[in-house]
């Protein structure tokens, strides 16, 4: 009865907060700010669950299980779906080069702190105990919200390349945040005694099997695709279906569910056709929902005791991004904008300063996916003080962005709200997360 | 290739990618050992039946979906191959969707229910209930009539065959042979719903069929309980305990009232919510109603009311009041209700006890209670499960 009671009021949060009113609520550059990242559906998610109110219990909470699954599936194939040959190809290689400075920067600088912070947090703890921990703050790491609304001072047409740079610069990074979650962090795991320790040899078959399914799963949904054609309650039955076996599958196995999805996604795009177009218009329109649910479910999952040491960790991504990443993205767009960044031709000259220079300070929402991924894979409670680790540093990371959302300006314009939107394709829906919504 | 073929292909690949799936070794443990993580905290991992759920469904969805597309290529109907697509994967076949996911698909079950009354009380018009109503009350009675008087005195002449031959009483073994026959009376809303809805059918001919089963399962409710109360006292004189199931004569009147008259309460608050949701605000339909659906389940589950009631009643109430605002609610009903009936009746397929049904074989003409089609509503709903239960307790004292 809890358990039931607990979901109706999920879902109703979620609605509530999808609603008109809280659209037009949103208008304001400050409250689109604060909420685009999921974190007020992630702190909605705190107080419900057992930390806080304990309207949902822990017993109640496992059996949420299969609705996650479901949940990293779908985020693992809205991702997947954006991955169309033609679409990659046509975009500029300034993109791929962003997207390819920002993945190697934070493998660096993200991993070492990580593998720093985690030893001295867990000094007793076995390499390969830290490794899905520091696998997950890294990944967590690659990456940035891709909403922008907030930041765009003007809306001239240097202002809306730059902010199609951040997008589809932080499209592709997602992509990469995705793979190498799914690749590494299964690479350390459980041996018949129950102790972790490195098997690369299972992750070559891991990723070799999760291959084999997302192809097999690619080939079963371009068929059933078709078979489906325009039907609304096919499509739904289809897309449904699909995530739930091909996620499914890939957790009964003990792999990663998003990369299974996120790859079956890819093969689909690649192999559907005309009937994959329908299939994404039909997923876009229940996106913001799913992405609210999804952060509500991982409120209820953390654990909010990360102790001073969560708390250090969580302060030192969130100052390492500060310095880090805005220098790293100014460095490579600046490098970058000649080659072509997407936008109306001719090129005009990059502003000297711009707060959507900021924009990737801002940590991912993908991040809270992939922190909930990591507790799915092993329900420990270090998995549930991780997650509590990547959302405050989400939260932290956020902050500098409402300050200067404050500074450019209350509200939104007009003009603002009209600005082109950018390349469908390049915008992953998949960020899972609420600002494709706000910029909707 | 022809598409039949294609179709056969494509079923059997869900299946073997589930039983790849299944096969390959690792994944979650079924025991559950006691792990400690990198901080040295003890934590149990889930158990695989949780874990192993959202696969099943995928494999319920995509596969009885399949299943009923190839069926319907050779014009057999589409809700049996759901129910055999769910029969040959469930734990007494291929065991792909095992028993212990099958109480996790409990969630979709209750919003089947729900969300078919709403469908069934969305196609009947008062307009043309009225116009029908004597031939409602014929058909349902005259069905019933039959049924008791074939199968009663059936039941009772075999009832060595059925396993109560032991029974000391007439009065005993008659009111087994009346719950028997009331059961193989009730016909599932959700059946007539699914049939009438795989075969397009509209007309005075579907309105009858569908008053006919809602009608007869309003009156079930009271003469299931009737029965109930009749039989207390026998079945404990049986057993010997001479107090037990005695109540006084009022508790039955204030049991069916409560039952009936809050399910009906229950509806009309769910349709009035529905149409001032639909008013006010009209967005984000389908998870609307996949939450009301939920909502009915929930409440009426805590009040012992009965959900299907209850749906039922807002779906009418919606389509005949307040009409205008509830067609785009009964078009979004439309649209989630194909995934709903692949996952209820192939789920209801997997819960068939193969064993059982090839034991009790020679009886099934007259022994309908058995088959999936009560599984879904009314007094007979989960009575599969319970017989298979059973089975495995007392087996042996069948013939």
């Amino acid at each position: 009865m809890k358990f039931f009671l607990a979901i109706l009021l999920i879902v109703t949060i979620a609605l509530l907060s999808v609603s008109a009113r809280f659209f037009r609520f949103r208008r304001s550059r400050i409250v689109v700010a604060l909420v685009s990242g999921g974190w007020l559906h992630v702190l909605v998610g705190v107080l419900i669950g057992p930390e806080v109110i304990g309207a949902v219990e822990e017993g109640a909470l496992a059996k949420l299980t299969p609705l996650l699954v479901i949940g990293l599936g779908w985020i693992g194939m809205t991702i997947g779906l954006q991955a169309r040959r033609e679409v990659l190809r046509e975009l500029p290689r300034s993109l791929f080069a962003c997207a390819a400075v920002d993945v190697a920067s934070s493998v660096v600088v993200f991993g070492l702190l990580s593998w720093l912070i985690l030893g001295m947090w867990m000094p007793d703890a076995p390499v390969a105990a830290r490794w899905p921990g520091a696998v997950l703050l890294t990944t967590a790491s690659i990456g940035w919200l891709l909403e922008t609304r907030s930041l765009r001072a003007s809306s001239t047409p240097a202002a809306a390349r730059l902010a199609l740079c951040v997008r589809g610069s932080g499209a592709l990074c997602a992509m990469a945040a995705v793979l190498g979650f799914g690749l590494l962090a299964h690479a350390s795991s459980r041996g018949p005694d129950g102790a972790l320790s490195f098997h690369w040899g299972d992750a070559v078959v891991m990723a070799s099997v999760t291959a084999l399914l997302a192809v097999m799963a690619g080939l079963i949904g371009r068929f059933a695709l078709r078979l489906a054609g325009g039907d609304r309650s096919e499509l739904l039955l289809v897309f449904l279906g699909l995530v739930a076996l091909v996620a499914g599958s890939a957790t009964s196995l003990g792999y990663s569910p998003m990369l299974a999805s996120a790859l079956a996604g890819a093969v689909m795009a690649n192999l559907a056709g005309p009937a994959l177009r329908r299939f994404e218009r039909f997923i876009l329109q229940a996106e913001y929902v799913v992405a609210s649910l999804f952060s509500i479910l991982a409120g209820m999952l953390l654990d909010v005791h990360i102790g001073l040491a969560g708390v250090g960790l969580a302060a030192a991504l969130a100052g390492a991004r500060l310095l880090v990443k805005a220098p790293v993205f100014a460095f490579s767009a600046r490098r970058q904008w000649e080659r072509g960044i997407p936008g109306p031709a001719p090129a005009p000259t990059l502003p000297e300063s711009s707060p959507l220079f900021l924009a990737p300070i801002r940590q991912a929402p993908l991040a809270i996916a992939l922190g909930v991924a990591l507790v799915l894979s092993e329900a420990s409670p270090m998995a549930r003080k991780l997650l509590g680790v990547v959302v405050l540093t989400g939260v932290l990371t956020s902050a500098p962005m409402v300050i200067a959302a404050m500074r450019t300006g209350a509200r939104t314009g007009r003009a603002d709200d009209r600005e082109p939107e950018p390349a469908q394709d390049a915008s992953p829906g998949a960020e899972s997360a609420p600002e494709g919504g706000a910029d909707r | 290739m022809t598409e039949r073929l294609r179709l056969l292909v494509a079923a059997i690949a869900v299946v073997v990618f589930t039983l790849f799936v299944q096969r390959w070794p690792g994944g979650a443990v079924d025991s559950a050992p006691i792990l400690t993580d990198a901080m040295g905290n003890p934590f149990t991992p889930s158990p695989s039946g949780i874990l192993d759920t959202a696969a099943g469904l995928g494999l319920l969805l995509l596969g009885a979906w399949l299943f009923g597309r190839l069926a319907a290529g050779v014009r057999l109907p589409k809700i049996s191959a759901y129910l055999v697509f769910g029969a040959l994967i469930g734990p007494g076949a291929l065991d792909l969707v095992t028993s212990e996911q099958l109480p996790n698909l409990r969630l979709i079950d209750d919003l089947a229910i729900a969300l078919i009354a709403l469908t069934a009380g969305g196609e009947i018009e008062y307009r043309l209930l009225r116009q029908q109503a004597k031939s409602v009350t014929l058909v349902a009675l005259g069905r019933a009539v039959v049924v008791f008087a074939v199968l009663t005195p059936t039941i009772i002449l075999a009832k060595d065959f059925f396993g109560f031959g032991l029974m000391e009483t007439v009065q005993a073994e008659l009111v087994i042979g009346l719950l028997v026959a009331l059961f193989a009376t009730a016909t599932s809303p959700a059946v007539v719903i699914a049939t009438l809805a795989d075969l397009r059918a509209r007309g005075p001919m579907s309105q009858l069929s569908l008053s006919v089963t809602v009608l007869w399962d309003l009156v079930l409710v009271v003469l299931f309980a009737v029965l109930v109360a009749i039989a207390g006292p026998i079945f404990a004189r049986e057993l010997g305990h001479a107090s037990a199931g005695m109540h006084d004569e009022g508790w039955l009147i204030v049991a069916l009232a409560k039952k009936l008259g809050g399910s009906f309460a229950l509806g009309a608050v769910a349709g009035l919510g529905l149409t001032w949701y639909l008013r006010r605000v009209k967005a984000h339909l389908p998870i609307v109603v996949v939450l009301a659906c939920f909502a009915i389940a929930i409440i009426a589950d805590a009040l012992h009311l009965k959900a299907l009631i209850a749906a039922l009643v807002a779906g009418l109430l919606l389509r005949n009041i307040w009409e205008e605002d509830s067609e785009p609610l009964f078009e979004t009903v439309e649209e989630l209700s194909l995934p709903v009936y692949c996952v209820f009746f192939a789920v209801a397929g997997a819960r068939i006890d193969l064993a059982l049904v090839e034991h009790l074989w020679p009886a099934a003409p007259c022994s309908r209670s058995c088959g999936p089609r009560s599984c879904g509503s009314g007094p007979a709903r989960g009575r599969c499960s319970r017989v298979s239960r059973g089975r495995s307790r007392c087996g042996s004292r069948h013939p």
